[in-house]
């Protein structure tokens, strides 16, 4: 019981502490943050597709469809980005419905690679309407959520992604959760006791894909201008990085991932062109001394220095 | 009749695993699938849960014919399956291995679970009360908390077989249920399979073990390359020439 | 017109058996040692620099460079086997990530080093050939010639040498394959070497004919994947066909739609045979 109140007690004061945000820090700071923000949703989403035993290497993708539905909505029609930004979320799980059909047969590693084909495609095919998209050279002019300052968007982003991040939370921790957790491990299993492996898959899909396409839109809505590299293979992949450099086995895990190496190359204030080596080292070392990621970091320590503390083998109690 | 087989073939390649079998199961019964080795089975187990489409033939469960269903359309009519290799959510406990075989019956809806609301709520609870009964009436209660993965061999089994029960059957398919357990292991097994059967649910047993199979069941059924050679009771069973020729070879015919 | 279509065959050649090239050293390496290399691109890539560098900044020429730049990416490879893959055989998440970290230090490497600029090689052969009234430059036959060579070479140690035998036991069961003596770490070295010597030499060929640039990390990358989509998982004597279908797709394709079309179309090809036939032309059930 005292564990538990000590872990919400600091999930708590951490939210205070992010909500006091823009009294302490400056817009530069703030803009910071709203990308974290973003990226944690997209990386949360992505994970509920991890769990259902579906590793996508094109979620970006899915951002993408959001974002370019809701930017061009909002630009052509005028309509209203408060309006267009669900829109964009549902346009992304329709798509994910669409093409679940057909994915959702497919195992573990080709559905990767079919995942990873389907993030180029949809990439390389911006070129397709210029005068709706913007080409390549991106779409400009995209009707913003707030006028001027940052410090509304902040706030915005601030909510937005607590909200995503409770349903997602939920999810991942009800029947359905469940559900998803027990396809991945085993189909004979799932179907035998009536669970339709299939439709679970997309609906994970569905999910997934629906946050991830409103974090692209609210993201367009920011910025006021997206274009196509920003949703490429290279974001995809380092979605998946996030999510298994912090931690495959928690929901926190993408967090922290998230956190941890979108924030690394701006602490390294005047080596910024050498940040992507920190990046990289910081993936070797997960890799080869925290497999579980960077999430499971304070119970090692934790672990070590009871080791330490008590001069030998400590047995695994799990009272 | 609450299972019936006409005609049911399967062919692998130029191989007929499954031939031309006519088989029905009356509603309460315990019937027996025996056969040597290889002699089709597991097959026709799969044939009859939906995991294999048959080449030909028809399979009518509970009045309606589900030839080449899906196993979990065919699970949601009340057909459960137990397997030879216990496919298990090996990273859940024992205790969520059965919470989840029970979410079939329990309303899966998006909002329930992201709003947690009341009706969500009793339903949880109504479900984790059916586990513990479940798991008292197989007697898994001391591995409850173990992983699944962990679980020795036999355990495995018998949680195999409550999973299978949390769908609420009508009829149950037990693949080899007893395979390689120890006895204490297939005292837990057989009483809970004596118990499930008392409780209403009709069931069809594969096994090796003649044995046990002789001792359990009304009625038996034998395969031999994928064609029933004989069905009856267990003495008619016992005295025909067919089934002995088919375990024994023709010398022991007599 | 004859010309034209001559010229475009070479072409299309050419670039399949680079891809063919590039894709047996990826497919070599998955077999046996069961890991993705992600960075397989961008070794493509610092071959081409490399190339580069002994070529014209060292001023070698190129038939020194070539041999060379083989050479260095081939130790690259055996180094990154001992220390980066072998770690890692058999557990594909953790490998991925690794082999991502790879791409990440050598793409951020050249871009600090070489930067954005494009490079080029002064071709091999200069000149063109004239067979009656079709021209067509001598480069890119000289090319595709080499990559020929070195095709067969590879196909004949496979198929011919101990060691060649011994990859196919470990793609085919490595589990088998260590007991029977076969050593799979120094199979797994060799391996690793010539898949990477092999890239770093494509790069380098295809610096003398086409630009270098930073970039070509990524879209050989996605090519040599689709290659291996196309093919099937787990052959290598299937190569041939894929790296010709994608080389075709690749090379034709801007010729009758326009680019912003083919590219898309080349990919949504690509997903619709992972989805009706996953296993690709040749492959076998993973």
């Amino acid at each position: 019981m005292e564990k538990k109140y000590g872990k919400n007690f600091s999930i708590v004061g951490l939210i205070v502490l992010l909500f006091l945000g823009p009294l302490i820090l400056e817009s530069y700071y703030l803009h910071l943050a709203i990308m974290v923000f973003i990226y944690v949703m997209v990386a949360s989403s992505l994970r509920t597709l991890y769990i259902s035993g579906q590793l996508s290497l094109g979620h970006a993708a899915f951002m993408a469809i959001g974002a370019y539905t809701s930017a061009i909505l909002a630009r052509s029609l005028h309509w209203t980005p408060w309006c267009t930004i669900p829109m964009g979320g549902l346009a992304s799980a329709a798509v994910a419905i669409g093409i679940g059909f057909p994915f959702s047969r497919l195992r573990a590693i080709y559905f990767s690679m079919a995942s990873l084909f389907f993030g180029i495609m949809v990439e390389s095919s911006a070129g397709l309407a210029p005068s709706l998209t913007g080409g390549f050279t991106g779409l400009h002019g995209i009707p913003r959520l707030f006028i001027f300052t940052r410090q509304p968007y902040y706030y915005f982003f601030l909510v937005l992604t607590l909200l995503v991040l409770l349903v997602l939370y939920r999810i991942e921790h009800s029947r359905i959760g469940m559900t998803f957790k027990g396809v991945s491990q085993s189909y004979l299993a799932a179907s035998s006791r009536g669970i339709n492996e299939g439709g679970i898959r997309i609906l994970a899909s569905a999910i997934g894909s629906f946050f991830a396409g409103i974090a692209g839109a609210s993201y367009a809505h920011y910025a006021g201008f997206i274009a196509p590299p920003q949703f490429g293979v290279m974001t995809s992949i380092l979605l998946v990085v996030y999510l298994i450099a912090g931690g495959k086995g928690h929901f926190a895990g993408p967090i922290i991932g998230t956190v941890i190496l979108y924030l690394t190359p701006y602490v390294m204030g005047g080596f910024q062109g050498y940040a992507p080596f920190f990046q990289a080292g910081v993936l070797i070392a997960v890799i080869f001394l925290m497999p579980e990621g960077m999430i499971s970091l304070p119970g090692q320590i934790a672990s070590w220095l009871r080791v330490i503390r008590k001069g030998r083998r400590v047995s695994f109690d799990a009272s | 009749m609450l299972l019936e087989t006409v005609g049911l073939t399967k062919h692998f390649g130029g191989l007929a695993a499954v031939h031309k079998v006519d088989m029905s199961i009356e509603q309460g019964q315990i019937v027996g699938l025996i056969g040597p080795n290889g002699a089709g089975k597991t097959t026709l187990i799969n044939l009859i849960s939906g995991f294999m489409r048959p080449t030909r033939g028809r399979i009518i469960f509970d009045g309606k014919d589900v030839t080449g269903r899906k196993p979990h359309l065919l699970s949601r009519m009340g057909m459960g399956r137990t397997f030879q290799i216990t496919p298990l959510f090996g990273e859940f406990t024992t205790f969520k291995n059965l919470v989840a075989s029970f979410y079939l019956s329990a309303d899966r809806s998006l909002w329930g679970s992201i709003f947690n609301t009341p009706g969500y709520r009793k339903k949880e609870k109504d479900i984790l009360n059916k586990v513990e009964e479940n798991i008292e009436l197989v007697g898994l209660g001391k591995v409850r908390d173990e992983l699944a993965k962990n679980l020795p061999h036999g355990y495995q089994k018998v949680l195999d077989l409550a999973a299978a029960l949390a769908i609420s059957p009508k009829l149950l398919l037990l693949d080899e249920p007893i395979g390689g357990m120890s006895r204490e292991e297939m005292d837990l097994a057989l009483k809970a399979i004596k118990r499930v059967h008392a409780n209403g649910t009709t069931i069809l047993l594969v096994e090796h073990n003649v044995s046990i199979v002789m001792g359990l069941c009304d009625r038996i059924i034998v395969i031999n390359y994928g064609e029933k050679i004989a069905e009856g009771t267990s003495d008619e069973i016992r005295q025909n020439e067919e089934v002995i020729r088919a375990y024994f070879g023709r010398g022991y015919a007599n | 017109m004859v010309s034209e279509v001559v010229g475009l065959a070479v072409n299309v050649l050419m670039v399949s058996s680079i891809y063919i090239l590039v894709a047996l050293g990826f497919a070599l390496v998955f077999s046996v040692m069961r890991i993705m290399n992600f960075a397989h691109g961008a070794i493509y890539m610092i071959g081409g620099f490399v190339c580069y560098y002994f070529s014209v900044s060292m001023n070698l020429g190129p038939w020194l460079a070539l041999p060379l730049t083989t050479f260095v990416t081939g130790l690259f490879g055996f180094l990154v086997e001992k220390f980066c893959f072998r770690p890692f055989r058999m557990d594909f998440e953790k490998a991925t990530v690794m082999a991502i970290a790879l791409v990440i230090i050598l793409k951020t490497g050249a871009d600090l080093t070489v930067g954005p600029t494009a490079k080029g090689m002064p071709p091999l052969v200069a000149g063109s050939i004239e067979v009656g009234s079709i021209m067509f430059g001598a480069d890119r036959l000289v090319v595709l010639f080499i990559v020929c060579i070195l095709l067969t070479a590879l196909i004949l140690l496979v198929r011919m040498t101990q060691i060649g035998q011994a990859m196919l036991a470990i793609a085919h069961d490595p589990e088998a394959a260590s007991l029977m003596g076969i050593n799979i770490n120094r199979v797994s070295s060799l391996v690793c070497a010539i898949g990477c010597g092999l890239a770093g030499l494509a790069g380098g060929l295809v610096g003398s004919v086409l630009v270098l640039h930073v970039s070509v990390a990524d879209t050989i990358l996605v090519r040599t994947i689709g290659v291996i989509i196309l093919t099937g998982i787990g052959s290598i004597g299937g190569l041939w066909a894929g790296g010709l279908a994608m080389g075709t797709l690749d090379t034709l394709g801007p010729y009758f739609l326009p680019f912003v079309v083919s590219d898309p179309f080349g990919f949504a090809l690509v997903v619709l045979i992972l989805v009706l036939r996953p296993r690709g032309f040749f492959g076998h059930e993973m």
